[in-house]
């Protein structure tokens, strides 16, 4: 990598904010319309603590949906990527239910379940099974059938050639949905605190914005998208780390 | 021939959930240690021929005896070689050519693998590889990778060794090359070879007795034992000789195809 290359992802993030803070400043935009960064970033200073407490809140009903997730879209790929009969009576169904959007979905669990950690827990399971069941599917459905058939034919069990095989095949891709999944894990929930919580950055934001506190909303947004950034950077690390063959240098 | 080592009789084969079988009626004898190849246009079922022997389908109609005793699920005696050389990308050649041994050992596999490892060492060397053991697949060129899927498919010493058209992906340099190697092979395994081809010049090269299969389904239309003595080198592929057996086996494919029209 260049070194214009490793600096260019902080250069960009730095300059986002510049060029927000200049406009905001140059056009003499109402606080309430669109704060300055400057002033998000003093208000996430001055409430640390009861943002990182709302955060801690998002974080942990997320990664409890989002290892939901893992367990559900890993069994459900190897089903719908192993056999013709589940693919066919599953993916028109999963495709449906993918289509829903998941904000009309929190209303119902707040029905069965109330408010709290339970409906962001769900939405962020439910928005991010999809894309890894998908490319667990594909990563099995890509193996070439000469291979199966040079195992088969020794005498090689299903669950073997899953193993030696289907498994480490489909792994790049699994790892490539890890990280859309982690982050969409935490819109879910986020969607789901908006509507349906008194605790988290979604609470935070939705109670900041009633009361008119805009730089406190803004404050909010970088949060989720600051966490984002660190759970992607977590799984993108593991990718590489595990599945460092599928990409040639 | 008396006791044929590997026999197909009367066999055919459909496929589930096939119309009209892919091999009608066919029968073919080989015997232990024979290099036969079959040559055939495209789609006149020698693949299928492939999947019958390896066990992988059972034949719809006939049996497919291997000394006798009837094949019907697979045997773990065969090796298998395919165009694609279709190592895993993430093993390195080593761990590739050992693919095999953990399926047909299993915990023999851990007790025996110094002895497995040897045996991996001297394979590759009857290919002329070396420092190829650590590297990775894509790290090597598409001719090196076709000579790592031949010791794969040898490594646990299979009975029958069965490759379709496994150099027909290669240049013309790099196949002659692979033809050297795999006479090489052929003579230190003592191993009963079914190559498929439709590359004549390769047919007349590497085999004792070569099967011309064709129509639909599937069936042996002629065989024709080669007279060409062993070993054969890189410059007997020029001598009158051989170019007149080529041209023979073309003709005869020529009618067969003349009478389909």
């Amino acid at each position: 990598m260049t070194r214009a290359e490793r600096i260019a992802p902080y250069a960009m993030v730095i300059g986002f904010f510049v060029f927000w803070e200049l406009g905001v400043r140059i056009f003499n935009v109402q606080e309430f319309i669109l704060p300055t960064p400057s002033a998000a970033f003093a208000k996430l200073y001055e409430l640390r603590a009861p943002i990182a407490m709302n955060a801690w809140q998002t974080v942990w009903t997320s990664m409890v949906g989002f290892s939901i997730s893992v367990v559900v879209g890993v069994f459900l790929g190897a089903l719908i990527g192993y056999s013709k009969l589940a693919y066919a009576a599953l993916y028109p169904f999963l495709v449906g239910f993918n289509s829903v959007p998941k904000a009309a979905l929190v209303p119902i669990f707040v029905i069965w379940f109330g408010i709290g950690s339970p409906p962001a827990i769900l939405t962020a399971f439910l928005i991010s099974f999809f894309p890894i069941a998908v490319n667990v599917a594909t990563g099995l459905a890509t193996v070439e059938p000469e291979l199966q058939d040079v195992l088969r034919a020794l005498g090689a069990s299903k669950a073997e050639v899953f193993f030696k095989v289907g498994l480490p095949r489909s792994a790049p891709y699994f790892f490539a949905s890890l990280k859309v999944a982690v982050t969409l894990a935490f819109v879910g929930a986020v969607i789901s605190e908006i509507s349906a919580s008194n605790a988290g950055i979604g609470y935070l934001m939705i109670s900041a914005s009633s009361s008119l506190q805009v730089p406190l909303v803004y404050a909010g947004l970088i949060t989720i998208a600051a966490i984002g950034i660190f759970f992607y950077a977590i799984f993108a690390l593991l990718e590489t780390r595990f599945t460092s063959w599928a990409y040639r240098k | 021939m008396a006791d044929p080592f590997l026999e197909l009789d009367g066999v055919s084969l459909t496929y589930p959930n096939a119309k009209a079988p892919a091999i009608a009626d066919m029968n073919l004898k080989v015997a232990r240690g024979e290099f036969i190849a079959v040559v055939g246009a495209s789609g006149c079922g020698k693949s299928s021929m492939m999947k019958l022997v390896s066990g992988l389908f059972p034949a719809t109609v006939g049996q497919v005896r291997l000394e006798g005793r009837v094949i019907h699920r697979p045997t773990g005696n065969v090796g298998m070689a395919f165009q694609n050389p279709t190592l895993l990308p993430w093993r390195n050649i080593l761990e590739n050519i050992l693919l095999p041994l953990e399926v047909v050992r299993k915990k023999d596999f851990r007790a025996k693998k110094a002895e497995c490892l040897s045996e991996a060492r001297r394979l590759l060397e009857l290919v002329g590889l070396r420092d190829v053991e650590n590297k990775f697949p894509w790290q090597l060129s598409g001719g090196m990778q076709q000579r790592v899927s031949l010791c794969r498919a040898l490594i646990h010493k299979p009975e029958i060794l069965l490759l379709d058209e496994p150099f027909a992906a290669l240049d013309a340099f790099t196949k002659e090359e692979l033809w050297m190697a795999m006479q090489d092979l052929w003579s230190a395994t003592q191993c009963t070879v079914i190559l498929v081809t439709h590359e004549l010049r390769e047919a007349v090269f590497l085999a004792d007795t070569i099967y011309l299969m064709g129509g639909k389904p599937g069936r042996v239309i002629t065989a024709r034992s080669n007279p060409l003595a062993r070993p054969r080198s890189l410059e007997d592929v020029y001598t009158p000789a051989y170019i007149a057996e080529v041209q023979d086996l073309r003709h005869a494919i020529g009618e067969v195809r003349e009478v389909r029209a």
